[in-house]
């Protein structure tokens, strides 16, 4: 065989390279398209690094070992974790960029994570490959497993597999991290070897050198003790490092690194800085991406809440919490399996369905395990007027009925449920346009023959679908270009959401006076900003609107999902901004559902600067308004760049531009300043970021003048010059933005 | 933007859909250490704002 072996001959070299370069090569061999990236061992560790004055890179051979033959690449972020059975479904793997595609997958079971290698090797002959985890590279939680695979004849590839060390705990792994080490190694060797038991003196020389070496040791230990001797500042003993016998004997072939060739030829060169090892970071392409255009996170929060609602009911069947009084939402739930999926995706568009999931959720945990009720699950218990959370469960369980009922309407199916479904006016049949108005109970008792049956004030109604007539009204829909927004407060209503109750306050009638207001806000944004026009279309489902009337609220909900409320400024410029603002804390919500951007030891409390608010926010709130006004600057950077604007709507652009910029620049500052991010959080940070440096130079490529003079939008949408708050002069923009900053400064120091 | 339908049968036919819910819910699972979904939070403006900037207050 051309790699030689020649045994039995513990003096001689065991391993001769053969001469002939062909007989040396390893190949690595696709077998599809996309393959991990194989590179050369890095030498460096994280936790290496973080050793007091990097002692731990003083040992030679663990770095050596470190850099021992080739890593294979993690392509994408991803988390795994083990439920602790033996399927290969209880191993779950959760991509942290979502969209992307997985590497490695329960595929065995046991709690084993298995890894594609994405190559076929070939080795020369005699040579096989020790697969198994980066060395020296410890990660909790799981353990990766080695194997020897006979890599100079095999035509199958091989997995790379890891063994979770518990059940339950998340693993992550990082783009970019090595999750495969791959060793040249023979098989021969062990066994060729002639091990042998022997006592040090049999080999006097060994023996002298050793006693040397011993002596030396002791003595420059001691000496480490005493802080002005020469040992405490050299601080250890390189003599092996450096090659040497301890009386100076130097060592041919000695290593203190490795120089292996990468795949593809070129010979590796050592990292230079301390930092090369590759951190745990999304990329910055795929940031902008999952930020700003990735869809599939809308529909991915919504496969969740309906995996969350299947495994409620599950547990609520095993375990009756209720003794029973379950049973109602266990049948309306199987009636609604049975539903078409296409009707039922309708159905869970709905921002309240999400919201029902996560209170049901919440409610469960709380009955069966104690769990303590977020602020607005305690306030949603309230408003169903109890404090008891059994009682609560229990109705809220029975507000599932609402979607069965929406199923019916929506397929032309008719429905009857066995007990009247209770409403509290006004309310609304989820997904439909569809609204009762008034006050006080209701019961639903049937819809048969398109026709809606209820019982309000002891008065029986049998009504059509559309007929417009109270109790049963129509809502206000606006559309434009295929998005369709339902003017619809009656389906966010009793759900313990105070600002609310000032758009239910408003009524129909003043959704339907703004109608045009909201449609010309939409066809702004399809004009300006297509993309997002597209996203909104997407996902808005409702939108509640309110007079300003001084008080300028907008607002979004993390636990409902395509729906906002706005305050009424009549100037669809204007609108649109308002719209493209809170389709972006939307946006944002469905990106936090898919992990915490913050990490567990960022500060929490509400004490930072937002340019936005004359209060202290949370740096939670401060990201929010980072993210929503980078969209916004970049929505009235079209306005500005398409021109054709009035005067006064000149003003307005240039006053948003210049704002904005500055605007964001500050909070970009200050979340750098004070937030510490996860490791997926501060790759969108470095996004975020670049965002900011980008628009600003886009802002200032516009030429707009520097001095510009700072206004207001009134509630009738005129514009008007923001004045000094003490001394009542207008301000320029700047002067406007730094009045804003001191007045912070102030209330901090209050 | 077209969406993928989400199909409930589909769901309860595979019980790793729901194994995590099901774990969390048996309290065998920690919300820190396997969180379902993002933490509570309304984006809003802080009420009556007496020099409002125009593109709302809501962050």
């Amino acid at each position: 065989m051309n790699a030689s072996l020649i045994s039995a001959e513990p003096t001689a070299p065991i391993y001769e390279t053969p001469s002939d370069p062909e007989s040396r090569r390893v190949t690595a061999y696709r077998v599809s398209t996309e393959a991990p990236q194989i590179q050369t061992a890095n030498p460096r560790r994280e936790w290496m690094d973080q050793t007091i004055e990097r002692f731990a890179y003083r040992c030679l051979p663990l770095v050596i070992g470190n850099q021992l033959g080739w890593d294979l690449i993690n392509p994408t972020a991803f988390r795994a974790r083990w439920l602790g059975g033996t399927a290969p479904a209880d191993v779950q793997v959760q991509p942290l960029v979502s969209g992307q595609r997985l590497w490695a997958s329960g595929h065995f079971g046991d709690g084993v994570l298995t890894f594609s290698a994405g190559y076929l090797f070939r080795t020369p002959p005699g040579v096989n490959l020790l697969v198994t985890g980066p060395l020296n590279c410890p990660k909790d939680g799981i353990y990766p497993l080695s194997g020897v695979v006979e890599t100079d004849w095999t035509s199958a590839s091989f997995t790379m597999n890891y063994r979770f060390t518990r059940a339950g705990q998340w693993v992550d792994f990082a783009a970019g991290e090595p999750f495969c080490r791959l060793i040249p190694l023979s098989l021969d060797l062990p066994e060729e070897l002639v091990p042998e038991l022997a006592m040090l003196d049999d080999d006097p020389e060994l023996a002298e050198k050793f006693r040397q070496w011993s002596a030396a040791r002791d003595a420059f230990n001691r000496q480490l003790d005493n802080p002005w001797s020469s040992e405490s500042k050299v601080g250890w003993q390189k003599e092996y490092f450096q090659g040497r016998q301890t009386a100076g004997e130097r060592i041919d072939g000695h290593r203190t690194q490795l120089h292996q060739r990468e795949f593809g030829g070129r010979r590796s060169s050592p990292p230079t800085t301390a930092n090369s090892l590759p951190r745990t970071r999304v990329a910055r392409n795929d940031a902008e991406h999952f930020l700003w255009r990735e869809t599939e996170l809308f529909h991915s929060r919504q496969h969740k809440s309906a995996q969350v609602l299947v495994g409620l009911a599950q547990t609520l069947r095993d375990r009756r919490p209720l003794a029973g009084l379950e049973e109602p939402f266990l049948s309306s739930f199987d009636r609604l399996l049975e539903a078409d999926p296409a009707i039922f995706t309708q159905v869970w568009q709905e921002p309240r369905a999400y919201f029902w999931t996560r209170m049901a959720f919440q409610l469960t945990d709380a009955k069966l395990n104690g769990a303590a009720l977020s602020p607005l699950a305690g306030d949603y218990v309230r408003e169903l007027g109890t404090t008891n959370i059994a009682e609560g469960l229990r109705i809220h369980l029975e507000k599932f009925r609402e979607f069965e009922l929406a199923a019916a309407v929506l397929g032309g199916n008719d429905w009857h449920g066995e007990q009247p479904l209770n409403v509290e006016l006004p309310w609304a049949i989820p997904a439909t346009d569809l609204a009762v108005v008034g006050k006080g109970s209701c019961e639903i008792t049937a819809f048969r023959a398109g026709r809606i049956q209820l019982r309000l004030n002891g008065v029986e109604h049998t009504m059509p679908l559309g007929g417009g007539a109270d109790p049963l009204v129509t809502s206000p829909i606006v559309e434009h270009a295929g998005c369709r927004l339902r003017l619809q407060p009656q389906a966010l209503a009793r759900l313990g959401l105070a600002p609310v109750d000032a758009v239910l306050a408003e009524g129909d009638g003043y959704a339907r006076r703004h109608t045009e207001l909201l449609r010309g806000a939409l066809a702004a944004i399809e004009h300006y900003v297509p993309e997002m026009f597209e996203q909104i279309c997407g996902t808005v489902r409702i939108v509640g609107l309110k007079s300003s009337d001084g008080d300028f609220t907008n607002v979004s909900f993390s636990e409902l999902p395509g729906a906002m409320l706005l305050s009424v400024i009549d100037h669809p410029l204007v609108m649109a901004d308002r719209v493209i603002h809170e389709f972006h804390h939307n946006r944002l919500f469905h990106i936090e559902d898919s992990g915490s951007l913050f990490a567990a030891d960022c500060p929490a409390e509400e004490s930072y600067y937002s340019p936005w608010r004359n209060d202290r926010r949370p740096l939670k709130g401060v990201l929010h308004g980072l993210y929503v006004y980078i969209a916004v600057g970049r929505f009235w950077l079209q306005v500005h760049r398409e021109g054709g604007l009035s005067a006064a709507d000149q003003t307005l652009v240039t006053d948003q531009l210049l704002r904005i910029g500055r605007q964001v620049a500050l909070a970009r500052d200050e979340l750098t300043r004070h937030a510490r991010f996860t490791p997926p959080g501060e790759g969108l940070f470095a996004q975020l970021s670049a965002d900011v440096d980008e628009l600003n130079l886009q802002i200032a490529a516009e030429g707009l003048p520097a001095d510009a003079p700072a206004i207001e939008v009134r509630d009738d949408g005129a514009i008007v010059p923001q004045r000094c708050r003490s001394a009542g002069e207008p301000l320029t923009i700047a002067e406007a933005i730094e009045e804003h900053r001191n007045a912070f400064v102030l209330l901090t120091a209050k | 933007m077209d969406r993928p339908l989400i199909d409930l049968r589909q769901i309860a036919e595979k019980p790793a859909e729901t194994a995590r819910v099901e774990a969390r819910l048996a309290g065998e699972l920690e919300e820190t250490t396997a969180p379902l979904w993002g933490a509570e939070f309304s984006a809003s403006g802080g009420g009556k704002t007496p020099t409002p900037p125009p593109s709302g207050s809501a962050a």
